[in-house]
């Protein structure tokens, strides 16, 4: 008869779990190594909410290990369409609203679960991952704090590229001018690390409205300029 | 958590007087390198405030603050700890305001999440509000995009993050100097990273020096008063002969060595790009050169130096090519070092610098450092991030200790011995040059076979790749080379250990004679 843990969350709530899966969590098993887990374990940083996901998580992936464990006894190699399985339902389990995937970010770390951290925390990475600053502040409502001077300021700034083909890295820098046309240099470096073509665009934007032209817009000249292929 | 901030929450370490907080209403506080030390509050650079809170680290009422190294002065933003927000709006943090949704996050979490991007999206995160500026200008974030996608082959260029950008777009405008001031962010964490990169050595850590040391003593004479009962000593004039005392300058080296590269941390580097980083690089952990293959690689190194005659017995060495690591190199700027820790393999050790100085502090084997948590096999070691934080925070500790730790500091030309078990913390004061081995004799022979032969060896063994294996061979290479004195030596031990016990014995009854014992008749 598996051994049951008893975790409280901080609404009260009393969650009822096998003792394998409560040890998926570090802090828990330490806990119940120390033996401190005899009238439940309070744990005051998570809400029923959160802690019913956690739950959730932590017995899928033993089961998996479980399965796997089985299968490696059977000497049976067919695994991968098992991991296949498991990562489709990490990444469906992942899908929740921001505030829903925060919380599992400091469940996770509270709680010591190495596997739930990784892929939350991977998960927040993906959603920063290729986007300009502007389409960031729109993911996770940032509101842009920077003074027009401070903007200015910025001479040098790594940018992503939207261009289909070439560009991974692109480096701009602002010349000011105080009367149009505005001229922006751009300097590319090619995907590869190799060479690099300086072109000069103009913008027809004013240089203090750097970022209101955005990034995109300034490759978007250049391509129409004919200077990436 | 920065541990700065611990002494809020660890009662354990006792301090003699509780904090005083310090209020200067009409100071202006700027970072100037020239200045004398602030009064006991950690000033950071705060450029326009008129008042600055600081109900932080303070040991002592005379005590003088925390002195900044001088390369300190010129940030372009300043990261505030959380106290001095104490006592304004919470809503005066441009961290949490430039955050958004993702506010909830910690600042440690925030930077896992931020060490999973590549150099493109985290220079894009610069970008996107003031609170983000900070945190992607965070150095260790570049250093590491660095180390893995240049590997050792970068050429340091003032900062990591400048290091990367001209690493991966040689051509680019450059980058030097981000020209935004942010003010009003405050992160003990962030606070903490900086001021560990940025601090010099107290002079009171530096101050004790209660080491034995030896000019000119014979081998007998070291291995009973010192190897024999385990007890560390710092040799002098045991160098004077080495070549490498004269040859091995910076310049020199780089001569002698040309392409060859060195492992220094996670990568390997020429020693021309080494000391390129090394004569720039403020950072709370250093990358530090450290080579067990320096001999194999450039031959004349190998033949520079010479084992001090008290140290050549060196039984591994039976073991031919399948010894463990057993001496290295070691290069580093002033800051670098090792944080506590014992030797592998139960291994005694000397340590002999060739130039520059070293602040050493050792623990004997029984009693383990403050701050420092080892894990009940001896595996794994928890400790302060930097050894600087461990200064800070725990040297106080053991002040009051009936037993203190043995310290000094190790110049040029000296050697310190380093007994096995016990536990050292090195930090190098200047730009250094040393060599280390570690060895067994039959002093430590049967320390190094019972370590060898425990069951998590494959843990704990270091050094070798045949972790697993180790024992059996090096039994079998010290029975065939001299037979039956493993034996000896277990028979020696086990007579010492029964003395040990009559001593006790008659230790009591001569007490008990000498005036305390009273018949009652």
């Amino acid at each position: 008869m598996a051994e049951k843990i008893i975790l409280k969350s901080s609404d009260g709530e009393v969650f009822e779990v096998e003792e394998t899966v409560a040890m998926e969590s570090q802090t828990i098993k330490h806990m119940i190594e120390d033996d401190c887990a005899g009238n439940g374990i309070p744990l005051p940083n998570v809400t029923s909410k959160i802690l019913s996901k956690v739950i959730e998580y932590c017995k899928r992936h033993v089961e998996a290990s479980a399965a796997a464990a089985s299968k490696y006894a059977a000497e049976d190699s067919s695994s991968k369409p098992a991991d296949n399985e498991l990562k489709a339902w990490d990444e469906e389990f992942v899908r929740v609203d921001q505030a829903t995937l925060f919380d599992l970010i400091l469940a996770a770390n509270y709680l010591n679960i190495k596997g739930l951290l990784d892929l939350t925390c991977q998960t927040v990475a993906d959603m920063i991952k290729g986007k300009t600053p502007e389409e960031i502040r729109k993911t996770f409502n940032i509101k842009n704090d920077f003074t027009p001077e401070e903007e200015d300021e910025m001479k040098v700034r790594l940018i992503s590229g939207k261009s289909t083909k070439h560009i991974a890295v692109v480096w701009q820098s602002v010349v000011k001018a105080t009367e149009p046309p505005t001229c922006m240099r751009l300097v590319f470096v090619m995907e590869n690390g190799n060479g690099w073509l300086p072109a000069v665009v103009t913008s027809g934007s004013r240089a203090s409205a750097f970022g209101g032209l955005g990034e995109y817009n300034c490759l978007r000249c250049c391509l129409a300029y004919g200077l990436l292929r | 958590m920065p541990s700065v901030f611990h002494s809020l929450t660890s009662p354990h370490l006792c301090r003699k007087k509780l904090k005083k907080r310090r209020r200067n209403p009409t100071k202006t506080l700027t970072l100037n390198p020239s200045r004398k030390p602030p009064t006991p509050n950690l000033e950071p650079q705060v450029s326009g405030r008129e008042e600055a809170e600081e109900p932080l680290e303070e040991e002592e009422e005379e005590e003088v603050g925390f002195k900044l190294r001088p390369s300190a002065s010129s940030r372009s933003f300043a990261v505030q700890p959380l106290g001095n927000l104490f006592l304004l709006d919470p809503c005066a943090n441009a961290r949490n305001s430039g955050l958004g949704a993702l506010r909830v996050l910690s600042d440690e979490l925030l930077l896992d999440i931020l060490g999973l991007l590549c150099g493109r999206d985290v220079a894009v995160l610069s970008a996107v509000s003031r609170s983000f500026y900070v945190f992607a200008g965070h150095e260790p974030l570049w250093k590491n995009l660095v180390l893995e996608e240049l590997k050792g082959d970068f050429l340091f260029d003032g900062s990591w993050k400048s290091t990367y950008v001209s690493g991966i777009a040689p051509r680019s405008a450059p980058s030097h100097g981000a020209a935004i001031t942010i003010r009003n962010f405050y992160s003990d964490y962030l606070f903490q990273s900086w001021l560990c990169a940025n601090l010099e050595m107290k002079p009171e850590w530096l101050e004790r020096d209660n080491i034995e040391r030896r000019r000119g003593i014979s081998v007998e004479e070291f291995v009973e008063s010192f190897e024999e009962p385990n007890r560390p000593v710092l040799l002098e004039g045991c160098l004077e002969s080495w070549p490498a005392m004269e040859k091995w300058t910076w310049e020199q080296l780089v001569k002698v060595c040309g392409d060859v590269k060195f492992a220094a941390g996670p990568v390997e580097m020429t020693l021309e790009r080494y000391f390129r980083y090394a004569d720039s690089a403020r950072e709370e952990r250093p990358l530090y050169l450290f080579d067990p293959n320096f001999a194999k690689k450039v031959p004349e190194m190998g033949s520079d130096y010479e084992v001090p005659v008290y140290f050549r017995e060196d039984l591994f060495s039976f073991l031919g090519e399948e010894r463990p690591d057993y001496r290295w190199v070691i290069i580093g700027p002033a800051g670098s070092g090792s944080s506590f820790h014992v030797d592998p393999n139960s291994t005694s050790a000397w340590n002999a610098v060739i130039k520059g100085s070293k602040k050493w502090v050792m623990f004997p084997p029984e009693i383990v450092p403050p701050g420092v948590h080892p894990s009940p096999d001896g595996a794994e070691v928890a400790c302060p991030v930097s050894i600087m934080e461990w200064f800070m925070n725990f040297y106080g500790a053991c002040k009051n200790w009936k037993r203190r730790p043995i310290e000094c500091i190790c110049r040029t030309g000296e050697v310190v011995f380093v007994p096995n078990g016990w536990w050292h913390l090195v930090i190098n004061l200047e730009d250094s040059v040393a060599i280390t081995q570690n060895y067994v004799s039959r002093r430590n022979l049967l320390n190094v076979l019972d370590f060898l032969g425990r069951p998590n060896a494959s843990e704990l063994v270091s050094g070798t790749k045949d972790r697993v294996n180790l024992y059996d061979k090096f039994r079998n290479a010290i029975d065939a080379a001299f037979p039956g004195t493993i034996d000896q030596l277990r028979q020696k031990a086990h007579e010492k250990m029964t003395q040990k016990k009559k001593l006790t014995f008659w230790e009591s009854v001569s007490d008990a004679n000498a005036g305390g014992f009273k018949f009652s008749f």
